[in-house]
């Protein structure tokens, strides 16, 4: 918005300048506060990002570093920039297939608990049988099931007995999104226009196909919210894996990263790289995305 | 021509082929015709329906069930062994267990009571600052929101090494000031460091929903209030923070219930020793490595539920009151 030079007295003065066309009542109360207090904001503002970044900052420090460096000079800045670090990391924790398990996974579970979300709330919201409205209730009445870990593992080991297997840990991802997905769809159902489906339908077009190639272009920002939430969710979800899915063929980056620290002992630069790697792939998508996933995660809260 | 063919059925011309047959007679109808959509069969539309139905019975309905089922028998991993034993795994919740326990509920309540309230201050402190005209305010926004991003195991395993007792860097910092102390080892302080954690990983996302709370607030109020000759922490008392309610009660319900929940950060951090051990941790531990007690482990799931509902209930109980008085 603003360019120049970032002084930061210069700055409050355009800034005041630049709220004051914006809502001409406003300059005169803006013009008379003290500076003071906006420099105290942003002491208070940059503080705040500091404590935010140091973990970061010391991570990312630590792993630079050989490791006699980490053993002669652990908490200061690196002097000897080193990647080796990150290389010996990147094939002892098998990162390229902990990566691909994980982005199958996560990818597996979040077009299944859409796809049924949406075949599911689409009948709910437009009353397509009867005690349609019973379903509702007992489907949006599920997200306070108390969860039970006793009885899942139970359920999946001896009835299912598909327990550590990659399809448990996918089933009780899905199920967990389900009840949140209805609830998001059905609202955004209703505000889908009721003769676009009975056009739809006069022209021949089935349910399944309507819903498919008709509803969805159109629900495509709640959808993508929908896939971001989960998506981010089961990413970090670390329980999950590491309860249901304890095959040690398959794991997803953060259990495997969970193990990979409990082999060794405490060669910390090593384990930064290995935390730093975990990181970056969702660090990377923040940088691009982060307006959408903020709102996208804040609303899902807010609704849900 | 998508529309006119709407139209003409409207109207009532005969389309060949496009309804079934059934539907003809109400095509006329037209005030029946609006009312629902027709077209679409009821068991086109179950079928479509029944999977999600499926997944939310198989993992969520049933779990419940046999949950309460498995606390009233010996389940020991065995179903041949299992026996219905009544109520022994309620009364031996107290007797047998109740030394461990009791201390995870009580450990769960202290952790509630100092992570709750700070999250809530810092996330309203900071989303008053960065909703000030500031520049870089969305980077702001977004740099306090990310760690939110970045997942249980990658906050934990880096805040390890922040309290780590020989290659961090606070407890230099903690010597320099003749303190000692072993960060999340010190049974003292490990909760306070948990807690930390928490409140670092978390709060921004809390600034995000009061953020929304805040952008919602007209700007008539605090015009007129200043007006009025109200200040700074006037304003806030009497406007900010009243119209704030709805998130607060949101903020607070979802923190709430997340510290009563709290598990994988303390199996990260401390593994549930030096007094971390809370009770959504006891559970995870006794149904993963003591899986010859299912049957008590599933009454103290049961045990669990009616502690956080209650807490929940008060807490509704409370807030709608507080709303009443508004």
């Amino acid at each position: 918005m603003m360019n120049g030079p970032a002084c930061e007295c210069g700055e409050e003065l355009r800034q005041t300048q630049a709220s004051s066309e914006n809502m001409p009542q406003k300059k005169l109360r803006k013009k008379k506060k003290i500076t003071a207090g906006r420099i105290a904001t942003y002491a208070m503002l940059i503080l705040i990002a500091a404590v935010m970044l140091f973990p970061l900052y010391y991570l990312v420090n630590i792993s630079l570093k050989s490791y006699d460096e980490f053993l002669t000079n652990p908490t200061g800045l690196v002097r000897d920039v080193q990647f080796s670090n990150y290389s010996q990391v990147f094939w002892e924790m098998n990162v390229i297939s902990r990566f691909f398990t994980t982005v199958v996974l996560v990818a597996i579970t979040c077009v299944l608990s859409l796809v049924l979300a949406l075949f599911a709330a689409f009948p709910l919201s437009r009353n397509y049988f009867k005690s349609s409205g019973k379903v509702m209730l007992f489907i949006l009445a599920s997200m306070f099931f108390p969860g039970s870990l006793v009885a899942n593992v139970i359920i999946l080991k001896d009835f299912l007995g598909i327990y550590g297997t990659p399809a448990a840990l996918v089933v009780i991802w899905v199920s967990g999104g389900i009840p949140m997905n209805v609830f998001m769809l059905i609202g955004f159902v209703k505000s889908l226009p009721r003769e676009l489906d009975e056009a739809s339908f006069i022209d021949g077009c089935g349910y399944f196909r309507y819903v498919i190639t008709t509803a969805v272009p159109l629900m495509k920002p709640i959808i993508a919210t929908l896939i971001m939430i989960k998506a981010i969710s089961s990413w970090n979800d670390f329980l999950g894996p590491f309860i249901y899915m304890n095959d040690p063929m398959y794991k997803t980056l953060s259990t495997g990263l969970y193990t990979y620290m409990s082999q060794f002992g405490a060669a910390w630069n090593k384990f930064a790289a290995a935390i730093f790697v975990v990181a970056l792939p969702m660090i990377v998508i923040y940088i691009f995305f982060q307006r959408y996933i903020i709102e996208g995660l804040a609303s899902g809260a807010i609704k849900g | 021509m998508f529309g006119r063919r709407k139209i003409e059925n409207q109207c009532g011309v005969p389309q060949a082929g496009a309804a079934a047959p059934a539907e003809k007679k109400r095509r006329f109808d037209l005030n029946r015709w609006q009312r629902s959509s027709l077209a679409v069969k009821p068991w086109v539309a179950i079928v479509g329906t029944i999977p999600a139905l499926v997944m939310i019975v198989l993992f969520g309905l049933i779990p419940a069930m046999v949950n309460v089922v498995v606390s009233f028998t010996n389940y020991n991993g065995l179903v041949e062994t299992m026996k219905f034993v009544g109520l022994r795994n309620y009364v031996e919740f107290f007797t047998v267990i109740g030394r461990d326990v009791l201390p995870a509920f009580w450990t769960t309540i202290k952790y509630a009571l100092i992570t709750v309230i700070p999250l809530q201050i810092l996330a309203i402190g900071s989303a008053l600052l960065v909703n000030n005209r500031v520049k870089g305010r969305n980077f702001f926004r977004a740099l306090y929101f990310m760690p939110n991003i970045l997942g249980a195991v990658v906050v934990c395993f880096a805040w390890k090494l922040i309290f780590d007792t020989r290659w961090g860097p606070l407890i230099g910092i903690f010597r320099a000031m003749g303190l000692e102390t072993a960060f999340l080892g010190d049974p003292k302080i490990s909760l306070l460091c948990v807690s930390v954690i928490t409140l670092w990983a978390n709060y921004g996302f809390y600034m995000t929903i009061y953020l929304a709370g805040l952008t919602g607030i007209s700007h008539d109020y605090y015009e007129a209030a200043s007006l009025d000759g109200a200040s700074g922490w006037a304003l806030f008392c009497h406007i900010t923070f009243p119209l704030l309610r709805p998130s607060l009660t949101i903020c607070l319900w979802l923190a709430i219930s997340n510290a009563l929940g709290l598990t994988d950060v303390i199996l990260l951090t401390t593994n549930g020793e030096y007094g971390t051990e809370t009770i959504g941790f006891y559970i995870y531990r006794t149904v993963m490595y003591n899986s010859n007690t299912q049957g008590l482990n599933a009454a103290v799931t049961i045990y669990n539920f009616l502690f956080v509902s209650t807490i929940m209930l008060l807490f509704n109980k409370f807030i709608r009151r507080k709303e009443v008085e508004l």
